[in-house]
């Protein structure tokens, strides 16, 4: 309840550290070469958390209303998501198919 | 009043638009913003999809780790995530009308920026001389540098933009001009710029 004013920046520097901390356990995840579909499952669910934590904290998503979070992270999230679906298999059938 | 009818309350609350000066409870700035960074993100996740096809077409794909310094890339990533915890301590102050902090902190999230850039800049000239342009690489995968000069490129040009806002902010913030809802945006802009680096450093480099 004292010093209440601190309280803010603590958090910040908080949600710093763990963002840092995630980076560097990615570096060294991807040089320890993993299994592929291993290393692509662990990296972006790390790169996830990542975005989570920048939205919530630092873009103070915590304070906004919730449907205000979801909004934005839906329309990234499952658009970005359904053009990867769409295209990426093309990207196999090109490969593969030579056309 | 039993319970439920004050959850119901609470979810039509959230649900309401409420309109008027204060859209979603937040200034039609901060919305406008908000739509500015769903935009731009879809932007980019074009890019990194159409990245993602090229690189699944293509038969051989460059070695990042043998293409980039792994090191030198992920001090750039330590960089901007420091001045994005800058920014926000910045944002804070400006709640709290610490004004001097705000003031400094900005200028050091816009010195992280600028050296964030001299670094790109740096990586952009060692692959310059390695042989690496947009057209043509050493592996012949033209793809590779296509994507990387357009995804890279484009981030840049962000944080380029980023630093002349966080310049002028740094001065208004000292002169007294501007207010904690200013700050606030261009901190917005800023952590979006750096959330956009979370996934290209993920997608371009690790993986």
């Amino acid at each position: 309840m004292e010093k209440s004013d601190k309280s803010p920046y603590g958090t910040l520097w908080k949600t710093w550290g763990l963002l840092l901390a995630l980076t560097v356990v990615m570096v060294f995840i991807d040089v320890m070469g993993l299994p592929r579909i291993l290393l692509l499952v662990v990296l972006v669910t790390a790169m996830l958390t990542k975005a989570f934590f920048i939205s919530r904290e630092f873009m103070d998503l915590k304070h906004e209303k919730l449907v205000v979070g979801i909004a934005v992270a839906f329309s990234i999230l499952f658009f970005g998501a359904i053009l990867f679906a769409l295209m990426v298999p093309d990207g196999f059938a090109i490969l593969h198919g030579g056309r | 009043m039993p319970s439920s009818s004050g959850a119901r309350e609470a979810r039509e609350e959230m649900m309401n638009w409420s309109g008027g000066v204060a859209p979603l409870g937040m200034s039609w700035q901060k919305l406008m913003m908000w739509i500015f960074i769903v935009t731009d993100g879809l932007l980019f996740a074009g890019f990194l999809a159409g990245y993602g096809l090229a690189r699944t077409a293509s038969p051989s794909w460059p070695d990042q780790q043998e293409v980039f310094h792994l090191w030198f890339i992920s001090l750039m990533t330590f960089v901007l995530i420091s001045s994005s915890a800058t920014m926000a301590t910045a944002v804070a102050a400006a709640r709290l009308a610490d004004w001097k902090r705000v003031s400094s902190m900005v200028l050091l999230t816009f010195a992280g920026g600028a050296l964030f850039l001299s670094m790109q800049a740096y990586e952009w000239g060692g692959l310059f001389r390695d042989g690496v342009t947009i057209s043509g690489n050493p592996w012949n995968v033209p793809a590779f540098g296509n994507y990387f000069f357009l995804i890279t490129g484009f981030h840049g040009t962000h944080v380029l933009i980023g630093t002349l806002v966080l310049l002028r902010l740094a001065f208004r913030a000292r002169a007294g001009k501007t207010t904690a809802a200013g700050v606030e945006l261009a901190g917005l802009y800023w952590h979006f710029v750096d959330l956009v680096w979370v996934f290209v450093f993920t997608l371009f480099y690790l993986v």
